[in-house]
């Protein structure tokens, strides 16, 4: 047993030695499909935008189904022919340390990127590629999204292999310092942190509405489940119109009417939502290398996201209400923005953020005492702002808001605007009360811990040598009674406290820029 | 490395000094000038093309802008005066301040902001020079760290050379080369 899998070891190292040859290469011609699905993906997307035109047009088309299996077959044709031109015109090559793609076939591109840019390597196994056990590399740089590359189809293994050849070389040519054969033998030995359950993600599902998941991947077929949902009323004998009329019905038989189809609806949002969970996070495993996080996951297509753990810019440990109930924690670790690149990409796909989804408050606490051991965000006293923050939230948006409410009805009925205009006044006055409540700072000698949230809350962990710039901010309104506004800059964002002492707000600011003199750590 | 020499003199090395107690520099009297006559010009300019198109004799204008042409006129002004009176007051309260491992700069007449840049986070300095700045021979410092294109730390109305200056100290900073 130990045999063979020291042999296949052996034999992964020897191709990716084969790869490092200098020689372009070509990929497995299963990347075809994957090109072709890329492609129809892209096509989809736009295809969005022309619902319109062909739903006009579809009593004409209805009439003649050969034009339709006709366009259809020679679509799929034309995206297989597209696949196919992309394999062949794509082509990469693997020096010592850096990689060169060239691809594309009627706008050609050079891609020539140097292992030590590299910042993020992820592979991820599409639904087709498993059966061949191949996936895809795609490499991450801190620069603009143009300069993205990715390795369409390698063995699975050999793309594993060939990633812990990428980070190693990547750290070896960083810190020079510490001998490569021992960083080699560390880097590739993984410990797993963190695995979630499916209950995990049931209850995931249930606390955070996943539900986009699911409605990203409908977009292209929406009119026609509208038009199926809508057939499937008539089939069964059910009046959408006279169910809702109001004319026909009593008020309160309306009301329940309106009742059951948003409980209905919920159920299902709900039900789609835990579904949306266990699709982006099945099997989740967190793992550890000596440097890195690595995190694992996914139903049909697999993700692997992996960050060094000396990138992380800041915890954040997020709780709705739900969760505050159910005592769990979505934790993530947050990296650099990296500009463009992620700038039209959904939250999950995000490379900057590693979501530890739903896990139980002493986990979330372990977890961030394993990625930064000195900080205490659990043992926090928080200090909280001045009440004047909920002063300020009544004069400038509870008065203007119930004065317009109160304006608006008027002339109606002042009895009824009154009551309506003070039930607006004291509504909002309560959100900022809880909203004050919730707000909460303090630090120590090296991070800063923020708390801050509505109905759920959110706690902020950040070290404080990894800040990019500080900001004192204030107004006339406030500087009379000695308030101030601090907002910090980090590569991940920038995080603000609002009605801080103005003292206090000096004193960190000092605190951080003193501790910059002496502690010359990257904040990468 | 005469650049360095100079500037040596304008950091404040007398022990370790606070934030709030840095000895703050104006930015160019040039600045506030060119700021309002910016405004003036620009307010001007809109003004008379509102007034011009009204009464040209050329090609007759709809009747609702005959109606309204002199509100329109009157709020542009208004808005001219209000800049113009704000750069008044608000430009001189712009400054800056240099310490040995950090830049900041203060603004604010009515919201206040002191921005605090610590020179070893610096990823990349610019000096930017528009075709108005150059003709009083101003200049723009940018200075780039991660934090990203909405936290550009600037100083606006430096002197050309007081830019120089200021860009060459980032650049010769132990920092910046060797923990940058």
């Amino acid at each position: 047993m130990d045999n063979t899998e020291l042999s296949e070891d052996t034999i992964d190292t020897q191709r990716v030695a084969e790869l490092q040859n200098g020689e372009w290469h070509r990929l497995s011609p299963i990347s075809i499909v994957y090109f072709a699905v890329s492609s129809l993906y892209a096509f989809a997307n736009t295809l969005f935008y022309l619902i319109p035109v062909v739903a006009l047009n579809f009593d004409k088309v209805k009439e003649q189904p050969l034009i339709i299996v006709a366009v259809a077959s020679s679509v799929l044709l034309l995206f297989f022919v597209t696949g196919v031109m992309n394999y062949w015109f794509y082509r990469f090559r693997v020096g010592a340390n850096r990689i060169e793609i060239k691809q594309g076939v009627f706008k050609k591109s050079h891609i020539d990127l140097p292992f030590e840019r590299i910042q993020n390597v992820k592979l991820s196994q599409p639904l087709y590629y498993r059966i061949n056990d191949y996936s895809c590399i795609e490499l991450d740089t801190a620069g603009s999204a143009k300069q993205e590359a990715k390795i369409v189809a390698l063995k699975t293994h050999l793309a594993e292999q060939f990633r812990l050849k990428i980070l190693e070389t990547a750290n070896d040519l960083q810190s020079v310092e510490s001998p490569a054969a021992e960083n080699a033998d560390t880097a590739s030995k993984e410990v797993i942190l963190n695995r979630r359950s499916m209950r995990d993600l049931v209850i995931h599902g249930l606390t955070n509405n996943r539900i986009w998941i699911f409605l990203g991947a409908l977009a292209p077929f929406y009119s026609g489940i509208s038009d199926a949902l809508s057939q499937l009323f008539e089939s069964i004998g059910f009046d959408v119109e006279a169910y809702f009329s109001i004319e026909t019905q009593a008020w309160w038989e309306f009301g329940l009417h309106v009742l059951s189809v948003a409980m209905l609806i919920m159920l299902v949002v709900v039900l789609l939502s835990v579904v949306g969970a266990i699709l982006m996070f099945y099997k989740y495993t967190l793992s550890k290398t000596k440097d890195r996080y690595i995190r694992r996951s996914g139903l049909l297509t697999k993700h692997e996201v992996s960050m060094k753990l000396s990138r992380i810019q800041i915890m954040v440990q997020a709780q709705d209400w739900l969760d505050l109930l159910l005592g769990r924690v979505n934790l993530s670790f947050e990296q650099n923005t990296s500009g463009a690149a992620n700038a039209n990409k959904s939250n999950e796909h995000m490379s900057n953020k590693l979501l530890v989804p739903s896990v139980t408050v002493k986990e979330s606490l372990a977890l961030m005492k394993d990625a930064m051991p000195s900080q205490a965000l659990g043992e926090q006293i928080f200090k909280p702002i001045s009440k004047r923050y909920i002063l300020r939230s009544v004069i400038f948006i509870a008065l203007p808001v119930a004065a317009l409410v109160f304006a608006a009805m008027f002339q109606k009925n002042p009895t009824t605007a009154a009551i309506f205009a003070t039930a607006a006044l004291a509504i909002i006055a309560a959100i900022s009360v809880i909203r004050w409540k919730r707000w909460g700072y303090s630090y120590d000698n090296e991070y800063f811990y923020l708390r801050k949230g509505f109905l759920g809350v959110n706690y902020y962990c950040f070290p404080m040598h990894k800040v990019q710039q500080v900001q004192f901010k204030q107004n006339i309104f406030i500087r009379q009674y000695q308030l101030a506004t601090l907002k910090v800059v980090l590569a991940s964002g920038a995080k603000l406290v609002p009605y801080m002492p103005a003292g206090e707000v000096r004193s960190i600011i000092n605190r951080i820029m003193g501790q910059l003199v002496v502690d010359k750590r990257s904040w990468m | 490395m005469s650049n360095e020499i100079a500037l040596n003199q304008q950091v404040e090395l007398s022990g370790t000094c606070e934030v709030e107690d840095m000895k703050l520099q104006s930015l160019s009297p040039k600045y506030r000038t060119l700021n309002i006559i910016v405004s003036l010009v620009i307010g001007l300019l809109i003004v008379s093309i509102i007034v011009l198109l009204a009464v040209q004799p050329f090609f007759s204008m709809p009747e609702k802008y005959l109606d309204y042409y002199h509100i329109a006129a009157l709020a542009v002004a208004f808005l001219t005066l209000w800049s113009v009176l704000y750069s008044f007051f608000a430009d001189p309260k712009k400054q800056y301040a240099l310490r040995q491992f950090d830049v900041h700069f203060q603004s604010g007449l009515l919201f206040f902001r002191t921005v605090s840049q610590p020179i070893m986070r610096i990823q990349h300095i610019e000096i930017e020079r528009g075709p108005i700045e150059r003709s009083a021979g101003l200049a723009t410092l940018q200075v780039f760290s991660a934090g990203g294109a909405n936290h550009t730390f600037e100083i606006p109305g430096l002197v050309y050379e007081k830019a120089i200056e200021l860009r060459q100290f980032i650049l010769n900073h132990k920092d910046v080369s060797q923990n940058g």
